[in-house]
């Protein structure tokens, strides 16, 4: 869709046109998300099931700060993240003009293959 | 707990505005005629910037999104990041690159603070809806 909208407007129309998009994808997000939630919703959030001494936002903040980052387990999705994405958007953002200069992929070509 | 979970809909409408599709792929898709425009030498600028400043949007706009609450942060995020997308098109390069960094600041607001936790406290089958988020 993006290659179609460059070959028949310019790259510009290219940003243009899914930044009118996210305006139209906030009218139903406005309508259907529960409007409950446009109150600040730490207090809505499931309870631990373990109690705490501390309670409501000053446990979320200790829970950020101190909890969290002592856990292996965040420390292994850090870990994977950081592993991992650098070469995921590598390719995102690379290939297709590697495909144009040195693979000599017209525009429609590049669209097709992403 | 709310029970209104319409089926797909609300689903796609977290999952719509994911990054792949409404910002990193038009950069990559146009980025031959990118290159055309300004120059190879500004693509290593044009990648990494906005990515660092998509990475510092992370750390910032998840308290926002606890203090604000989900509907409204996120809905300040997509104008915000909507316009920056939009204003990509407006002139040199510099002002692209600015444009492009705006975007990856707000854009970080989506996935993963914004979608999950919409899932998480928006709905009652958050397992299905997460599911249609990935």
């Amino acid at each position: 869709m993006i290659g179609g909208i460059i070959v028949w407007a310019g790259w510009r129309w290219a940003f243009i046109i899914p930044g009118l998009a996210g305006f139209v994808w906030l009218l139903f997000w406005w309508r259907l998300y529960p409007a409950s939630t446009n109150t600040p919703d730490t207090e809505r959030m499931p309870q631990p099931v373990v109690p705490s001494p501390e309670s409501g936002q000053e446990a979320v903040r200790h829970g950020l700060r101190q909890k969290h980052l002592r856990r292996i387990e965040v420390w292994g999705l850090l870990l994977s993240r950081v592993l991992n994405d650098g070469a995921f958007y590598f390719f995102v953002g690379w290939l297709p003009l590697y495909l144009a200069q040195a693979r000599g992929f017209s525009l429609a070509e590049i669209a097709a293959f992403a | 707990m709310r029970t209104n979970d319409a089926g797909k809909l609300p689903a796609c409408c977290v999952r719509l505005p994911r990054s792949t599709i409404w910002t990193v792929r038009p950069l990559a898709v146009a980025s031959p005629a990118i290159v055309e425009q300004f120059g190879i030498s500004t693509q290593g600028l044009d990648r990494s910037r906005p990515h660092s400043f998509h990475g510092i949007g992370h750390l910032i706009v998840g308290p926002l999104i606890d203090r604000f609450g989900t509907r409204r942060a996120f809905s300040v995020a997509v104008v915000a990041w909507s316009l920056a997308g939009m204003l990509h098109a407006a002139g040199s390069f510099w002002s692209f690159l600015g444009m492009r960094s705006t975007l990856g600041l707000f854009e970080a607001a989506n996935f993963p603070a914004a979608a999950v936790k919409a899932i998480a406290t928006g709905f009652s089958s958050t397992g299905t809806l997460a599911g249609w988020v990935s």
